[in-house]
């Protein structure tokens, strides 16, 4: 890796980050940049191996499918998740279910990142009352400029040195790793391959509320597993569905409510 | 309160520009104490200035009430700001509208909101449009997928983000109700169904749990469940960890399960090949 791809690298975790005001805020970052599936083709672009780069975003992506961050509780982060783990897998050859466990590792890292970003943030709020008390509309306006200063030194400067100064370590400790303790890569390969069950899993906690709602989740996973439906055409299933919920057995339910 | 000849009428170009600096800002000076309220008051900040550019007074306390604690859902929450730019634009036309009702009105919102939205948006239609995605790209890697996912999401949450900021402004205190009244539990209710059906499909096929158990190397287990049900295993799992997470569990501790489950499946097989005991190989479940 180049200087020059791990700053653009760097810059764009920036972006991306869930802080990060200038790709349209959390809409074109965190959700958008900060998507394993949309940071695999980035890494993949950047580092000159696309479909490379998308395999191994999709396969961190399975993990983290329906992440929700619920009052600025964030349970995974996903900027490390996606701008170390995604880079790191690809000069080091890492195949995409052994990258699965690398993303969520510095996923973890990255939550002690933005936790001390959240709780040092708090210097801003009180700034902004003090401006506020002296009418000085201008200066809270501009401190939400300010405070992407931190967020890049935290997200873009951090990410940079830890890419271009880890790439040697990362390869080595990853060489010393296949040949030498074979079995633990082992692990980690299954672990990668059961761990996308966490993001089903959380996603269904979110929307299923109630038992029996699992009925639909049931009905797609039946459809896939011995059906062979591909995802475009469930997507079509589920969507028609949806609409007939919406437009008859809805109102059923309305009015025996 | 300063007499007005001329009623100040906020234009849709302020609301767009207004809309445009929360969508920028809305999480940048984030912090735990505070967390959204600096880029609230960032987006009203040429509203301010043109209700109450002309009394001092008023302008500090706009400031002031804008800047108590605010927190919701991001792309949808917007509603709260249209009815808080409603708000103060009736108040600098006269109307007594005070500080507590204001804010009242805002933290009546952003609650349900924060909720309504982290469902729909974080936890339906971005896991349906990931699910396209990654199904177009997780066989040869093609850019397509993430290109689909960028586009389609960028062209449903920014239209509707706008369109839900627009409805607050103008429907101000009865916004809510106009929702409610718009059949809007029947429409959730409609799309956790589409994303219940889509999160099904995602775990039967990109979840991979097997069993190499044999008994007496005659019959493979795997082959014997493929034959009933195939996928049976990822469908315990998932179920398993969803059970777990209804009884508190959180996040890091189901991934922690399951690192203990496959650790345990896979120790026999370890240990059998470290002290070469092939009678372990026999009892070996992952």
């Amino acid at each position: 890796m180049t200087v020059l791809q791990a700053a653009l690298l760097g810059f764009i975790c920036w972006f991306g980050s869930l802080s990060g005001a200038f790709a349209i805020g959390p809409t074109g970052g965190w959700y958008v940049i900060s998507r394993p599936l949309v940071a695999g083709l980035i890494c993949g672009i950047v580092l000159g191996d696309v479909p490379t780069g998308v395999l191994i975003g999709v396969a961190i992506q399975t993990v983290y499918i329906a992440l929700i961050t619920p009052g600025g509780a964030v349970p995974a982060d996903m900027s490390y998740a996606c701008y170390l783990a995604i880079p790191f897998a690809m000069i080091t050859k890492t195949p995409a279910d052994q990258a699965v466990t690398l993303g969520v590792g510095f996923g973890l890292l990255g939550v002690a990142m933005w936790q001390l970003t959240s709780v040092g943030q708090a210097f801003w709020a009180h700034l902004a009352d003090r401006y506020a008390e002296e009418g000085n509309l201008k200066g809270i306006y501009n401190i939400n400029i300010w405070a992407q200063i931190p967020n890049f030194l935290l997200r873009g400067v951090v990410t940079f040195l830890v890419l271009y100064f880890g790439q040697g370590v990362a390869t080595s400790i990853l060489d010393f790793l296949n040949t030498q303790i074979p079995w633990f890569m082992q692990f980690l390969s299954l672990a990668g391959g059961a761990l996308p069950a966490v993001g089903i899993a959380i996603l269904l906690f979110q929307i299923a509320t109630s038992t029996k709602m699992l009925i639909w989740f049931f009905l797609g996973w039946i459809l896939v597993a011995i059906f062979k439906v591909n995802t475009v055409a469930l997507a079509f299933i589920g969507a028609i569905v949806a609409l007939i919920y919406f437009l008859y057995l809805s109102k059923i339910e309305e009015k025996e409510a | 309160m300063a007499k007005e000849q001329v009623e100040k009428k906020v234009t849709q170009a302020e609301l767009r520009k207004a809309w445009w600096t929360w969508m920028f800002f809305s999480l940048s000076a984030f912090s735990m104490e505070r967390m959204q309220s600096m880029a609230f008051v960032a987006m009203l900040s040429d509203l301010i200035k043109k209700f109450y550019g002309d009394d001092e007074v008023e302008f500090k306390a706009a400031l002031k009430r804008h800047m108590v604690f605010f927190n919701t859902e991001p792309q949808t929450g917007v509603i709260a700001h249209g009815v808080a730019i409603a708000l103060e634009e009736q108040r600098a036309n006269g109307a007594p509208i005070t500080d507590d009702m204001i804010n009242a009105v805002k933290a009546g919102i952003m609650g349900p909101m924060a909720g309504i939205g982290d469902a729909m948006i974080p936890g339906t239609l971005i896991p349906i449009l990931l699910a396209i995605g990654m199904g177009i790209s997780k066989d040869n890697g093609s850019a397509l997928g993430p290109i689909f996912y960028a586009v389609a999401y960028l062209a449903i949450i920014l239209p509707l983000s706008w369109y839900l900021f627009k409805f607050g402004y103008t429907y101000g205190m009865n916004a809510m109700k106009e929702l409610a009244a718009g059949g809007f539990r029947r429409a959730t209710g409609s799309l956790a169904i589409l994303g219940l059906v889509v999160a099904g499909g995602l775990g039967a096929s990109y979840i991979a749990l097997k069993t190499p158990l044999q008994i007496e190397n005659v019959l493979v287990v795997q082959n014997q469940l493929d034959s009933i049900f195939p996928t049976l295993l990822p469908l315990l799992l998932t179920i398993w960890l969803w059970s777990g997470m209804r009884k508190g569990w959180s996040i890091n501790r189901a991934l922690g399960m399951v690192f203990l489950v496959i650790f345990i499946g896979f120790l026999p097989g370890l240990l059998g090949s470290i002290f070469h005991l092939d009678w372990l190989t026999a009892l070996r479940i992952f």
